[in-house]
C-alpha cells in the first residue's frame, strides 16, 4: 500500500500540472533583472577576492559535503594552530569581519581571548579591560551585521553574540570595581576615559541596529529588539561604571583624572541622555500624530483606510471594522506612550540639571554617580517605551528610517506612504 | 546530483555577482520555488508575490559574500520562511478571514485551500493529495520535497534544518501516516 502511495506521489510530480504563469515567469525575470542589475558594481565585482570565493571555486570539483565538512575545518583547526605559535597576522585581520556561524568566527574569538588571557596573567589590569571592551566592541558590530544580514537563524546568532558579549561586560565591570576599589591601581586616565567614548559609540551601532529592526517589522525583529535591548543596557552598565571609575579616582586624589576630565565625561554624558530622551519624545509624538490622523479619518470613513493600510502594512485583506478596532487600540498605545515619554524628558531634565550644577559648583562627590545612573535609567526606560509605542505602530502603518543629512540615524516614523527612508534637512 | 554547468552558474552568480548567471539560475529553479510555495498558500497571486521576494533575498544574500553550500538549500529555506513570514502576518489578526481556506490550524498544517480541485488529475492521485492535506506540515513539507519535488535527502536535510538520518526517518514516518489516512477513507 505505502508503494501505491508513493507511486501516485510521483505521478503527480510527473503530470506537472502544478506552475506559474509563463507571462508572469517573464515579466518578473525581467524587473528581477533590473533591481539586481542596479545593486551591481561591476567594476569591483569581479576584482573582490575572498575566501569564501575559494571554497565556491573547489566545490566546483569536489563535492560540497567533502568541502565544508572536512578540508574547512582541517583548514581552521591548522589556521588556529599556526596563530598561536605563529602569530599569522593575515588570518587574523581575515577574520575581523566574521560573526557567529561562519568558518573563520573561532579563529576571531581565539586571537581575542588570547590577548585577554595574556593581559591578565602579566596583571596589567586597565590593558585586559580595554582588551574586553574591544571584544564589546565586536559583539555589538557582530549584531549590526547579523540584523543586517538576511539569514534565517538570525535569533541564534544574535544570541550567540549577546551571550558572549554579556560575560565580557561582567568581566569588565568587575574589572572597573577593582580598580575603582584598589588605590594602588590608578586609573590611568585615558584607559578609562576612552571607555566611555567607546560606549557612546556602542550606543549608537544599537540604535541604528534597533531602528533597523522597528522598519523591518515582524516577529523575528521583536525578538530581536529584545536581544538589543539587553545590548543596549549592558553597555549602558559598563558606561555607569565607567564614569564611576573616574569620578571616584578623582575624588580618592589620582592625579590623572582631573576635574576637568570628570566635567567633560559627566557633561558628555548628560548632553548624550538629553539628545537621547529628547529623541525618544519627538519620536513616540510623531508617531502619535500619524495614528491620531489615520484614527479621525478611519472614525469617519474606514473604508478610505482600509485599502491603504492593507496595501502599505504587514496586515494584509483585513476586514474594515478590523482595522478599525485594531487603529483604535494602537492609538491608544501610542497617546500613553506619548504622555509618558513626555513626562521621562520633564524628569531627566531636572535631573540633568541637578548634576549640571554640582559640576559647576565643583562640588563633585559620589552622589554624583548615583544622580547620573538615575538618568541614565530614566532615559532607557523611555526608550522601552518609545520601542514597544513603535512596534506596536508597525502593525498597521509601515515604519520609515529617518536620516539626517549627513547619513547618521535620527530615528523611526511612521507613515501612509510607501517610502524606506526619510531624509531631514537641518 | 546536481550537474557542473548549474554549479558554474551559481559561482559565477556569487563571486563574480553576475546577474546573466542569477538570471539563468532563476530560469531553472522559478517553477519549482513557485510550486513549493503554492502548496502552503494555494493563492496564486500570494505564491507569485512570495516566489518574486524569495528570488531577491537570495540574491541579496548572495551579493553580502556570505557562505553558500547549496544554492537550492538556501532558495527552499527562504521560501519556507516567507512562507512562515506570511502565515505569521497573518495570524496575528484572528478575525481575518479567508474564503478559500476552511482549514482551522493553516499554520500548523501548511497547505492552504484546495488548489488541486480545478486540476485535472487522475482520481487515486487526488486522493492522496486529500489525505496529504491532513498531515502535520513538518510530513506534509518532507513527503512534498521528496516525492514531488525530487530533491534529495541530503538537500531536504539543508532545508528543514535536520540531519539526514532524522529526514530519513520522517519520511518513513509521514508514508506510513499517510498511508494509514488514505486507507480509513
Amino acid at each position: 500500500m505505502s508503494k501505491e502511495v508513493i507511486k501516485q506521489l510521483r505521478e503527480i510530480r510527473q503530470s506537472q500540472m502544478i506552475g506559474p504563469d509563463k507571462t508572469w515567469v517573464k515579466n518578473n525575470r525581467d524587473l528581477l533583472m533590473s533591481q539586481i542589475k542596479n545593486t551591481v558594481n561591476l567594476e569591483t565585482a569581479d576584482k573582490k577576492i575572498s575566501v569564501q570565493n575559494f571554497w565556491n571555486a573547489l566545490s566546483l570539483f569536489i563535492p560540497e559535503k567533502i568541502v565544508y565538512g572536512v578540508v574547512r575545518p582541517l583548514a581552521v583547526l591548522l589556521l588556529a594552530f599556526g596563530i598561536t605559535s605563529g602569530g599569522w597576522i593575515a588570518t587574523t585581520e581575515a577574520s575581523q569581519n566574521s560573526v557567529p556561524g561562519d568558518w573563520l568566527y573561532p579563529v576571531k574569538r581565539s586571537a581575542e581571548k588570547t590577548k585577554i588571557a595574556m593581559a591578565a596573567l602579566v596583571g596589567a589590569k586597565t590593558t585586559e579591560t580595554q582588551y574586553r571592551v574591544d571584544a564589546i566592541k565586536q559583539r555589538v558590530q557582530e549584531m549590526k551585521q547579523i540584523i543586517n544580514d538576511d539569514n534565517s537563524n538570525k535569533n541564534e546568532m544574535a544570541a550567540s553574540a549577546i551571550s558572549d558579549m554579556n560575560k565580557e561586560i561582567v568581566e569588565v565591570n568587575k574589572n572597573l570595581e577593582e580598580i575603582k576599589s584598589d588605590k594602588s591601581i590608578l586609573a590611568s586616565g585615558q584607559v578609562v576615559k576612552d571607555i566611555t567614548k567607546q560606549t557612546a559609540g556602542m550606543t549608537l551601532a544599537l540604535k541604528e541596529a534597533q531602528t533597523g529592526l522597528i522598519v523591518l517589522g515582524g516577529e523575528e525583529s521583536k525578538d530581536l529588539l529584545k536581544e538589543i535591548t539587553t545590548a543596549k543596557d549592558g553597555v549602558k552598565s559598563v558606561e555607569n561604571k565607567a564614569v564611576e571609575v573616574v569620578v571616584t579616582k578623582h575624588l580618592e586624589g589620582d592625579k590623572t583624572v582631573t576635574p576637568q576630565d570628570v566635567n567633560n565625561i559627566v557633561g558628555t554624558a548628560l548632553d548624550k541622555a538629553l539628545d537621547e530622551v529628547k529623541e525618544t519624545k519627538e519620536s513616540v509624538e510623531s508617531v502619535g500624530k500619524v495614528v491620531a490622523e489615520v484614527k479621525t479619518v478611519a472614525a469617519t470613513n474606514v473604508a478610505t483606510v482600509t485599502p491603504i493600510i492593507n496595501v502599505l502594512s504587514s496586515v494584509k485583506n483585513v476586514a474594515p471594522e478590523v482595522i478599525g478596532t485594531k487603529i483604535q487600540e494602537v492609538a491608544g498605545t501610542t497617546e500613553a506612550a506619548a504622555a509618558k515619554t513626555e513626562q521621562a524628558n520633564g524628569a531627566v531634565q531636572q535631573k540633568v540639571n541637578e548634576v549640571k550644577e554640582m559640576l559647576n559648583s565643583g562640588n563633585l562627590d559620589s552622589s554624583l554617580v548615583d544622580k547620573l545612573k538615575a538618568v541614565n535609567t530614566a532615559v532607557q526606560e523611555a526608550d522601552k517605551i518609545k520601542v514597544d509605542a513603535l512596534s506596536k505602530a508597525t502593525e498597521v502603518l509601515p515604519a520609515v528610517k529617518v536620516v539626517k543629512e549627513d547619513g547618521t540615524v535620527a530615528g523611526v516614523a511612521v507613515t501612509t506612504t510607501p517610502v524606506t527612508t526619510t531624509v531631514i534637512k537641518k | 546530483m546536481i550537474d557542473f554547468k548549474e554549479k558554474l552558474l551559481v559561482y559565477k552568480a556569487t563571486t563574480k555577482k553576475d546577474p546573466e548567471s542569477f538570471g539563468l539560475l532563476y530560469d531553472l529553479y522559478v517553477e519549482k520555488i513557485y510550486r513549493f510555495i503554492y502548496f502552503k498558500v494555494g493563492s496564486k497571486e500570494e505564491a507569485e508575490d512570495i516566489t518574486s521576494e524569495v528570488f531577491l533575498k537570495v540574491w541579496n544574500h548572495i551579493s553580502e559574500d556570505k557562505e553558500i553550500k547549496s544554492f537550492s538549500g538556501l532558495l527552499y529555506r527562504v521560501a519556507r520562511n516567507s512562507v512562515i513570514d506570511y502565515y505569521r502576518a497573518r495570524a496575528r489578526d484572528p478575525q481575518v478571514v479567508s474564503l478559500e481556506n476552511e482549514s482551522e490550524n493553516e499554520t500548523e498544517r501548511g497547505f492552504a485551500g484546495r488548489w488541486y480541485d480545478n486540476i485535472d488529475i487522475k482520481m487515486e492521485a487526488q486522493g492522496v493529495l486529500n489525505s496529504l492535506e491532513k498531515l502535520k506540515q513538518e510530513y506534509q513539507e518532507a513527503i512534498t520535497l521528496y516525492y514531488i519535488e525530487g530533491l534529495k535527502i541530503a538537500e531536504i536535510a539543508a532545508i528543514m534544518n535536520k540531519n539526514q538520518t532524522s529526514i530519513r526517518v520522517l519520511l518513513h514516518r509521514a508514508v506510513k501516516k499517510l498511508k494509514e489516512i488514505t486507507q480509513e477513507k
